[in-house]
Formats: structure tokens, C-alpha cells, sequence
């Protein structure tokens, strides 16, 4: 309970400093805020008048811990190019699912790809199997998401026409429709993670395999599979999940790219929305919001973690 | 632990591998072939790129518009571009661009990490904890998405773009370098020479560095290999190298928009950024397993 | 560690060239482009009857023939009214409070389904009534008087009717945002009648009543125009209602109330966005949606497969409007017409419509596009690169060296490029200031590059419109008087014989100055599916690229 506390509370000192940070981005922008919010033909008390009502006249002090203010209640901004008049929070909430369910079907992918064939190359270390699945994994990791993506469109969506190529259906309108259109994302954006998961797996497992308490499980005559399954990942899923947990940062970047090719209004879209239109307000609040997704991740992952090997307080 | 501590749990190479005479990791890394042939091709690939100027190469922004999207050919042994341009000339020449952003960002990562891991290291705990969380902070912001946000807020260009990368990059190398400084500073010969008055400056040179400099090099070679990519995502979004210049990320852009016409442009700069990530991840791995194998028999890491 | 690694390697190298082997088999391995076919029929033939606005009508259907919206109606070539109509298109929606459109242009696409306007601008370019029946100037041309349905409806139960009319002209010229301009001569709106709207102008224009078709004559509900809400929550009378909207996704929902009644919609209507043409196509190809908009002349020959067996049909509006290469001419040496004019000898036009767009545009050498109104015939600039450099020479101008704006997007991309390498062979370097789409224009009037590649917008089909972008923002330092005058004089006419005459003498002017240097017209692509009807009815599609309209008839067939 108190390795909770401790964790939220240094979790909290790591979300003031990004939401320093966020609000800080926008400020070192070239060109007068006010202006680009009221537009190429507004006239100049147009502008002062812009100014004026989203406070950007006041101090620099004044403006970040009204910011802070806002953000405490849940306020993140009024978007001013992207999709003006609309709330940056309910924007983001329309975009997360989609995001989300990538993340949750990519990771799903990687661990399926993962377990495996670590399990098979760490079980005969040298032998051709690990050697393949070396290669695959360095392959997996050296063509980058985007290009994957392009490989997949080619191959699985217009050449077979397994999978659609683009857009996405929410789960809560139609779970098999859902499914085709998240399966082509989730992939081309996992496939570099679960390529980091299968050498951290296999590495892990390598290590675990070689301790003596394993040993003499299998020369007792615990069966193989019984003794992989139970004491081996449980020795190797503390390396293992720890990367899941470092994935998470890197898959999120990676949805920008992927999530445009696929024509997905997720969170990646909408940041790059905002990066093209220059919409500040935008910007600072998916970056606050990925961040916040980030912690809470690793929060769990510290918990679970936890939980599965517990370590001595040193 | 936070994310930041969570790296160190999974560090490129185990910290009790790390104090080993520098000759012998030499020797063992050259010994793995396989690593140093991915070395080679790292090697000669920027080079083939930097003395492109020199070998017998077409200009590479000559638009020839008779040979437009060109399969290989005697002339164009690449083919040619959608507007008859030579894509090996654009392959060296872009090359030039992608690897030299990819270096500027490591040299931003470490320029400002290491100095930070070491101060990390040898200072006080409160220091310590306060770098701590800001390397957490940086962490927890998606990297592709931090660089997406200081290029909009920065403006388009590949430089403030690779400024960005290698700000997003610079936890990686704090940590290594704290890694290294801890450990040196835990041992007794420092304090010893600390008491006898010699400078820090000496003992970063003599020691940390010396120390830290095999995950160092692991972790640089990871890291330009996500530089790449890096660099390949923000162009291939128009955020990253601006026309007519070219940079393997905007020619794999170029060749998308054309994709449904000819598949084959793909080909080029895909192949080289994915030759580049193999060979650094390569190298990356030969060195580490360099400095494992005279140590001990681990060998995970993380890659990152 | 020898063995092992040397086998790691040859798999390796066999996984990478069967890469390289699968990609190479893939599309096209020649290179020799032919012409879309279904593409080369028509440039709109000049009409002197109807004078302006010949610019919609060069459909090609899959029938040749040109029908308009009631006939489609009668003919009982109507939609299914339980269908949904599935299309991807290039822009987003954006705001949908209409008199706050940024681009009006582009957002009428979106506004259009759920807001009327006063007047109907038809696919070959007429007017027709829409909440206007009737309409008639005074005889000075200051005033005009309209009248306005009385059976119509908002989506919220309130009714329409002349101060509502009035209400909203006021407002969209009082909010002085990008709609308000082309309200600028209404001095005031009163409602003489229930149904009689009243305008008092300040000068004469008859194109002014295009306008009124545009997104300026947006008709918002009473509540709507005073709720801070209507940006996201839009209130008007149109077909559709808005079910929902982000960024790649808006689905309306018919209107059951709507007043025409002799329309037969769609149930619903889905509007996909992605801006890239890919993405586009793919949605198209992999059945996400059964229309696509924003198709590229240069991705055809990979589809003529399926347009030749009937799979696709293929919709092309020869654009009005084209893409521009402005100059700033209070910058030396672009202040000097021998310069400017020598610019637009050294391009190359036939070479950019071919490696830009695949030949599937046309040329362009002034001001109005060749077969529609304005145009002068014969008016051309040859491409002669030693008459340019010679010209350049006589000016005392050679090794200059000068800044364009560039849009990373298609074609523009490529043409800027293709026009650096031409320049370069005159003695002009240029270096291009790379821009997104959306940023090029504003950086373009702060006024300090030379040239900007930029398309020229048409608020209506009316050739001063063409015109009056050489006289705003878009031409940065003072503004040319005999221009001014000239289309002042020329704007006063009735539509017609005159009129049109008055500004083909303007056409003459602009490029006898040379003050700006067209290169190319935009073919305007759409493919859709046979069952998609009224793709070859949509009114903005002729007045350039990314200004697709959806008109009200766009349906699934039975």
C-alpha cells in the first residue's frame, strides 16, 4: 500500500513537470497567438478582442496556474483551428477509442507473437529455431511502422481483400466489424514491439532456464510445459512486462503515422491535426493527455509487477 | 519505480559487466562477424553517401522527363523518380540528409544526456531524484508525438525537427550515463583519489567515461536507428526535410503518393532505411554481447 | 558463433529479396502513360446564350449525357430512399456556423446538406430558386427585392421568413470573416414583406446574386445565429441533419420535413476525409465507400481496368479555375512587365499538364480558363526559353535569384519543382519556401516572397471573380488602377454578350501585364460506383480543385 502511495506521488511530480512543459510548448511559437486565432482578415480589434477573451494578456504566472486550474476540473481548452468551438476534451474522447483499441489489439498482437517464439528460441539457445527467430525479430524491428503499413494495404487489403484498408468502427457498433478494420493498424504498428518483446522474452527466459531451481523442477519430473508455464515466465515477466509498460510511449508516437494512412480519427490524427493547423490549444492538450495514458500505464505495470515478484525494499 | 528507473532495470548492458579492460571487448566484438560485417555496412553506407559528390553520380535534382518512373535500368540503376530524377542520386545525396539528421539528433541526446547522467550520478540524492523525474517526464510523452509538437510549435524543417528528436532521445542517454557514474563512483579507488585532490574533470575522463563508453556506444547505435526512423516519419508527413531536397524519409512519401502506379519506387529508400536499422541494431547487439561475453552469459537488454 | 551467423545472414539476405522480388512484380513495369480515355471529351463549349457560367458543364457520365437535377426526378432515374450514400473526400468540415467558414469553397460541401442558401447554383452554372422564388433588381441596380418561400421550416420547428433572411445576411457580413466579402456591397436587408426581402446595394453588381448561392447566403435558424453552440451543433432548414462529426467521419441524416418535396434523398449520407489520395482510392477499391473525390489524372491508368468494364465510373470537371504562379510585383525585378512576361515564356506548360497531371488539365494563359467566358481566343505564350532569356537580358536582369511559396501538397509539389528546373535554364534561380496547404496563402500575402504557386479561388463562376483576385489580398502592394477600373466598368453590365466582351478586355490587360503567370487548370476527378446518381450534377465541382459540392440529388440507385 504505501509502494502505492510512494508510486502516485512521484507519478503526480512527473505529470506537474509535463504539464509544465505542455503549457510551455506553445508559448516559444513564432507569430502573434491572438492573430492566428482570429484569422488572415480580421481587423486589429478583432484580434485585441480574441486576445482579450482567452486571456492571453495576462502574466506568464497568472496564465500557467490558471491553466493548471482548468486542467484540475477536467477543462482542457476550447480548440481554435482544428475544429473551432469545440472542447479539446471532448475531442479527445471521441478520438480515444479508436486509438485505444489499437494500442489494446497491438499489444495483444505482440504478446502473441512474443510468448512464443521466445518460448521456442530460449528453450534451444543456438539451434536454428532461435537463429530464425532472431532474424525475424530484427526484420520485424527494422522496417519501420508506416512502411509496414503500406506493405499490409498492398498485400492483405487490396491484393486478398481479407481486411478493409481504411476507417474504423467502433467497438459498441459492431464487434466484427471492429475486428477487420482494427486487425491491419494494430499489426503494422505493433510489429516492432513485439519484435523488442520476443528478444526481451527470449533473453529472460535464457536467464531463467539456466537457474538451478528450474533445473532440478525438470530433473524431479515436473513436466516441461508445467514448469515454463509456472515458474519460468513468472521468473521472466518482470523484464517482460517491464518493456510492455516502455512500449506503450512508442506505440502511441507510432499511431500518427499509421493512424493517417489508415484514415483513423484517433488520437494520432488529431495531433498531427493540430501540428498542421498550428492550433496550440490542441497540441498542448493531446500531449497532457498521452502523457497522463503513459503514467497511468506504468503505474499499473509497477503494480502488477509488484504484485507477480515482490522485491525486497532495499 | 518510475520509468526512468524501469530503464535501468532493463539497461543495455548489466551494470556489473560494465568494469572491463576496454582491449578485450575490442577483440571479442571483432571476433562476432556478423556484427562487424553490419559495422562495415554502417560504415560504408554514410560514406558512400558523403563522397557521392565524387563518384560517378547523376545530379540528383536533373529531372529527366522521359524516363519518368523508371524501373532499373543501365542509366538509372535504380530506376527514376516521378520526375525522371535518378534515385541512387537521390538515395546518396538523401542518404546524406537522413544520416546526418540522425546524427545531429544522437548528438543533441547525448550533448545534453550524458553531461546530466553523469551530474546524476556523482551528485547528491536530491539532484539525483530531481533529474530523475524530469527524464520521467520526458519519458511519459510518446516520442514521436513530443517531436510532432516542437516541429508545429517550432515550424517545419528538418533541423528544428532533429532538435526535437534528440530532446526526445536524451532520457535513454542520461541513464546510461548515470549507470556508468554510479558505478564508478561506488568504488573505492575514487574515493581515494578524490581525497588525494583530483579534479572531477579527471575522473570523468580517466573513469566514467572510459566505463560507461561501451553501453554508450550501444546506446548510441540503438538510437540513431530510431533517428531514422524518426526522421523517415516526420518527412514522410511533410514535417521533416522540405522539397526539392531530398532525404530517404521524403522519398519513401514521394514514392507513396505514385504507390498505386509503380510499387518498385518503394523500394529504394525502404531497403536503405531498413539496411540502416538492421546494421545499427546489429552493431548495437555485437557490442553489447562484446562486453557480456567477457563478463558474464546475459544477454537481454533493452533496445529502446 | 561462425556457422550460426553465416546462416543468420543468408536468411536475411533471402527475406530482403523476396521483398524487393514482391514489390518489383507489383504494378506497372511500363511507363509509357496513356490517356485516360473517358477523360479527353470535353472543355466546355463557350454558350453565349447564357453568357457566365458555363463552367460546370463537362461531366463525363457514363450515358454522355448532361441532365440536371429535376430532370433526373422526372426521368425516375431516382435514388433509393433507404439508402445510405458512402463518399471520401479530401477536406474536412469546418466550422459549421457557415458564415464562419474559413474556406468557404471547400465548406460548402458539408454546409450545403444542412443549410439552404437563397438561390441554387445548377451544375452548368445557372441560378434557380432555392429559399428565393423569384428575384429582380431595380432599374439603377441598387436595390434588390426577393421572394422567399413561405412552407419552409428549420430542423427545430422555427419558421422562415424575410427578417430571418435578413437576419442572417446582416450577420454573415457583420461577423467580417471570410463569407463577408462577397456581401460587401449590401448596405442593408429589410424585410418589406413576410416574404419580401429587401436589399439596398451600394453599386451595381449583377454577379452579386451568385453570392447569394454561395455559403454568404446561408440561411442559419433565429436561435442558431444567437447560440455560441452552433459551431458544433449547427440549426438549419436543409435536407440533412447532422448525426455526427470528427475528422474522418460526418454522417447526416435525412430531413423528413425538408419543403422540396419533389427531391427523393438518400436515408443518410457519409462523408469520409482523408487527405491523402491513397487513402482514397483504397477506401474506394476495398468498397468502404462507393464514390471517391480528389482522384489525381496520374492514378487512373492503374484504374482503367475497372473504369473501362463499368466497375467505376469516371467524373471530370475541366476546372475553371487552375493553379496560378503569383507575383509580387512590388518586389524587384517582378516589378518590371518585360520580367514577368519573360517568366511565363520560360514555362513549359504542356510538360507540367503532363508530368503534373497527366496531361488530363489544360494549359492555361490567362486569367479565365479557354472555353469559358472572358477568355480571349488566340491569347497564348508560346514556350520559347531564348525569347525569355533575351527579354531578361534587354532588362538587365540575368542570375537573379527569388523565393516561391510552395504547398507540400499535389500537384503543386511537382509543378513548383518542374518550374525550378525550368527557371533555372533562363538564368532565374529559385529557392522553394515549402508551406502546408492550409499556411501557404497567409505566408504568401505577409508580402515578403517574390512568386507563390498558389490556385485561384472563385467566389462564383462569374469571370469577375477570376478578375478581382488580381485586385485583393492575394496581390500584395497597391492595387493596379486601370484594372480596378477596368472591371468596375465591365462588372456593370448585364449578364451577357457585353459583359462578357467587357472582360475579355480585362482578360487582355492581365496578360499583356503579365501579372501573373497561369500554368495549368485542375481536373476535377471523381470515381463512384454506377449506383452512386447525381455524380455528374455537383455545382461548385467546376470551380477548381478541393471544392467538391454535394448536390441535394447525390443517391444510391435501386
Amino acid at each position: 500500500m504505501r509502494f502505492i502511495v510512494q508510486r502516485l506521488f512521484s507519478a503526480c511530480g512527473t505529470l506537474f513537470l509535463v504539464s509544465i512543459a505542455a503549457f510551455t510548448l506553445p508559448e516559444l511559437a513564432r507569430g502573434d497567438a491572438a492573430a492566428i486565432i482570429a484569422g488572415d482578415d480580421a481587423t486589429p480589434d478583432v484580434v485585441e478582442r480574441v486576445r482579450h477573451n482567452l486571456g492571453l494578456d495576462r502574466p506568464l504566472f497568472s496564465r500557467f496556474f490558471g491553466f493548471i486550474a482548468d486542467v484540475g476540473r477536467g477543462d482542457l481548452g476550447v480548440s481554435i483551428r482544428v475544429k473551432p468551438g469545440a472542447t479539446v476534451t471532448s475531442m479527445i474522447a471521441d478520438a480515444l477509442p479508436a486509438t485505444a483499441s489499437m494500442l489494446v489489439v497491438g499489444l495483444l498482437f505482440a504478446c502473441l507473437m512474443a510468448l512464443p517464439l521466445g518460448v521456442a528460441a530460449a528453450l534451444r539457445p543456438g539451434s536454428v529455431i532461435d537463429r530464425m527467430v532472431s532474424v525475424f525479430a530484427a526484420l520485424s524491428q527494422a522496417v519501420p511502422p508506416f512502411v509496414l503499413a503500406l506493405v499490409l494495404i498492398l498485400w492483405l487489403s487490396l491484393g486478398r481483400g481479407w481486411f478493409p484498408a481504411v476507417g474504423y468502427v467502433p467497438l459498441t457498433d459492431d464487434v466484427t466489424q471492429w475486428a477487420s478494420h482494427i486487425v491491419l493498424p494494430a499489426l503494422a504498428l505493433a510489429a516492432a514491439a513485439g519484435a523488442e518483446l520476443t528478444r526481451q522474452t527470449r533473453g529472460a527466459l535464457v536467464d531463467v532456464f539456466e537457474q538451478d531451481y528450474i533445473r532440478t523442477a525438470i530433473a524431479k519430473g515436473l513436466s516441461k510445459p508445467v514448469v515454463i508455464g509456472r515458474h519460468a515466465l513468472k521468473g521472466a515477466s518482470s523484464p517482460i512486462i517491464t518493456v510492455l509498460g516502455l512500449q506503450v510511449a512508442r506505440l502511441i508516437g507510432g499511431s500518427i503515422v499509421v493512424e493517417r494512412i489508415f484514415g483513423i480519427a484517433g488520437l494520432g490524427s488529431l495531433a498531427f491535426d493540430a501540428v498542421l493547423k498550428r492550433d496550440f490549444v490542441l497540441i498542448r492538450g493531446v500531449v497532457l493527455v498521452t502523457a497522463v495514458l503513459v503514467i497511468v500505464v506504468n503505474l499499473i505495470v509497477d503494480v502488477v509487477d509488484d504484485r507477480l515478484n515482490p522485491k525486497a525494499r532495499a | 519505480m518510475s520509468i526512468a528507473e524501469r530503464v535501468d532495470q532493463t539497461p543495455t548492458v548489466p551494470p556489473d559487466e560494465m568494469a572491463v579492460p576496454r582491449t578485450s571487448r575490442v577483440r571479442l566484438f571483432v571476433e562476432q562477424r556478423v556484427a562487424f560485417a553490419a559495422l562495415v555496412v554502417l560504415v560504408a553506407l554514410p560514406l558512400a553517401c558523403v563522397l557521392a559528390g565524387v563518384l560517378p553520380v547523376q545530379d540528383p535534382n536533373l529531372q529527366v522527363p522521359t524516363v519518368r518512373l523508371g524501373h532499373p535500368t543501365t542509366d538509372n540503376w535504380l530506376g527514376a523518380d516521378n520526375l525522371g530524377r535518378d534515385n541512387l542520386a537521390r538515395l546518396l545525396y538523401g542518404g546524406r540528409v537522413t544520416l546526418l539528421a540522425a546524427v545531429q539528433a544522437v548528438g543533441v541526446a547525448v550533448i545534453l544526456g550524458v553531461p546530466l547522467g553523469v551530474l546524476a550520478g556523482l551528485a547528491g540524492r536530491w539532484v539525483d531524484a530531481v533529474l530523475r523525474t524530469c527524464m520521467d517526464a520526458l519519458m511519459s510523452i510518446p516520442p514521436l508525438l513530443l517531436a510532432f509538437a516542437i516541429v508545429g510549435v517550432l515550424g517545419p524543417g528538418l533541423t528544428n525537427a532533429m532538435l526535437a528528436v534528440g530532446i526526445v532521445m536524451t532520457p535513454r542517454f542520461q541513464r546510461v550515463a548515470r549507470s556508468g557514474a554510479r558505478q564508478v563512483a561506488r568504488e573505492t579507488y575514487i574515493e581515494a583519489s578524490r581525497a588525494a585532490g583530483c579534479s572531477p574533470w579527471r575522473l570523468l575522463w580517466r573513469h566514467v567515461l572510459p566505463n560507461a563508453s561501451g553501453p554508450l556506444l550501444v546506446q548510441i547505435s540503438f538510437s540513431i536507428g530510431f533517428a531514422v526512423t524518426a526522421e523517415a516519419s516526420l518527412s514522410f508527413l511533410g514535417l521533416g526535410v522540405q522539397a526539392p531536397q531530398a532525404s530517404w524519409g521524403s522519398m519513401v512519401r514521394e514514392s507513396f503518393n505514385v504507390i498505386r502506379r509503380d510499387s518498385w519506387q518503394i523500394v529504394p529508400p525502404s531497403v536503405a532505411i531498413a539496411a540502416t536499422l538492421l546494421a545499427t541494431s546489429l552493431v548495437g547487439d555485437g557490442i553489447r554481447d562484446a562486453i557480456n561475453r567477457s563478463g558474464g552469459g546475459r544477454s537481454a537488454g533493452a533496445r529502446l | 558463433m561462425s556457422r550460426p551467423t553465416r546462416s543468420r545472414v543468408m536468411l536475411a539476405l533471402v527475406a530482403v529479396s523476396a521483398v524487393v522480388a514482391s514489390a518489383c512484380g507489383g504494378e506497372s513495369g511500363s511507363s509509357d502513360q496513356t490517356e485516360p480515355t473517358a477523360q479527353d471529351a470535353e472543355t466546355g463549349a463557350v454558350s453565349s446564350t447564357t453568357g457566365v457560367g458555363r463552367g460546370g458543364a463537362t461531366p463525363s457520365t457514363a450515358s454522355g449525357v448532361n441532365v440536371s437535377a429535376s430532370t433526373l426526378v422526372e426521368q425516375g432515374t431516382v435514388g433509393d430512399p433507404d439508402s445510405t450514400v458512402r463518399i471520401i473526400l479530401t477536406l474536412p468540415p469546418q466550422s459549421w456556423d457557415p458564415h464562419k467558414s474559413t474556406t468557404p469553397n471547400a465548406a460548402i460541401t458539408f454546409t450545403s446538406q444542412i443549410y439552404d442558401r437563397l438561390l441554387y447554383l445548377e451544375a452548368d452554372g445557372t441560378l434557380s430558386p432555392m429559399l428565393a422564388t423569384s428575384w429582380r433588381f431595380s432599374e439603377d441596380g441598387l436595390g434588390l427585392d426577393l421572394e422567399l418561400r413561405d412552407d419552409v421550416t428549420f430542423h427545430n420547428g422555427e419558421v422562415f421568413d424575410a427578417e430571418v433572411a435578413a437576419s442572417n445576411l446582416i450577420r454573415a457580413k457583420d461577423l467580417g470573416l471570410a463569407v463577408a466579402p462577397q456581401l460587401a456591397n449590401v448596405v442593408s436587408a429589410e424585410a418589406t414583406a413576410p416574404h419580401i426581402l429587401h436589399l439596398t446595394l451600394d453599386h451595381s453588381d449583377p454577379a452579386f446574386l451568385f453570392n447569394l448561392a454561395t455559403v454568404a447566403g446561408s440561411i442559419i435558424s433565429p436561435s442558431g445565429m444567437n447560440d455560441p453552440g452552433l459551431e458544433q451543433a449547427p440549426s438549419g432548414s436543409g435536407p440533412f441533419t447532422l448525426v455526427s462529426s470528427d475528422s474522418t467521419r460526418v454522417v447526416f441524416q435525412r430531413n423528413d420535413d425538408y419543403w422540396n418535396k419533389d427531391l427523393v434523398l438518400p436515408a443518410s449520407k457519409e462523408l469520409l476525409i482523408a487527405e491523402d489520395e491513397v487513402a482514397r482510392i483504397n477506401a474506394l477499391e476495398a468498397g468502404d465507400v462507393d464514390a471517391a473525390g480528389g482522384i489525381s489524372a496520374a492514378s487512373l491508368p492503374s484504374l482503367q481496368r475497372k473504369i473501362d468494364d463499368g466497375t467505376y465510373n469516371l467524373y471530370s470537371y475541366n476546372s475553371y479555375v487552375g493553379i496560378v504562379l503569383k507575383f509580387n510585383t512590388t518586389l524587384a525585378p517582378l516589378d518590371q512587365s518585360e520580367v514577368r512576361t519573360a517568366i511565363n515564356l520560360a514555362i513549359d506548360r504542356d510538360l507540367l499538364n503532363d508530368v503534373a497531371q497527366e496531361g488530363a488539365g489544360d494549359p492555361k494563359h490567362q486569367i479565365v480558363a479557354s472555353g469559358f467566358p472572358g477568355n480571349v481566343d488566340g491569347l497564348r505564350y508560346d514556350y520559347d526559353p531564348d525569347e525569355a532569356r533575351t527579354l531578361l537580358d534587354r532588362a538587365g536582369v540575368s542570375d537573379v535569384t527569388m523565393e516561391l511559396v510552395m504547398p507540400t501538397v499535389e500537384p503543386y509539389a511537382t509543378i513548383a519543382q518542374l518550374i525550378q528546373q525550368q527557371f533555372a535554364a533562363v538564368g532565374i534561380t529559385v529557392n522553394l519556401q515549402s508551406f502546408a496547404a492550409t499556411e501557404a496563402r497567409p505566408a504568401w500575402r505577409e508580402g515578403a516572397f517574390h512568386m507563390a504557386l498558389l490556385g485561384d479561388g472563385l467566389t462564383n463562376p462569374d469571370p469577375s471573380s477570376a478578375a478581382n483576385n488580381f485586385l485583393g489580398p492575394d496581390q500584395p502592394g497597391p492595387i493596379d488602377e486601370t484594372l480596378q477600373q477596368l472591371v468596375n466598368e465591365a462588372s456593370a453590365f448585364e449578364i451577357g454578350e457585353a459583359r462578357t466582351k467587357a472582360f475579355e478586355a480585362v482578360s487582355r490587360y492581365i496578360f499583356e501585364e503579365a501579372l501573373g503567370a497561369p500554368t495549368v487548370t485542375v481536373a476535377n476527378i471523381y470515381l463512384a460506383r454506377p449506383s452512386v446518381l447525381g455524380m455528374d450534377q455537383m455545382p461548385f465541382a467546376s470551380q477548381g480543385r478541393n471544392q467538391d459540392t454535394l448536390p441535394l440529388i447525390l443517391a444510391m440507385g435501386r
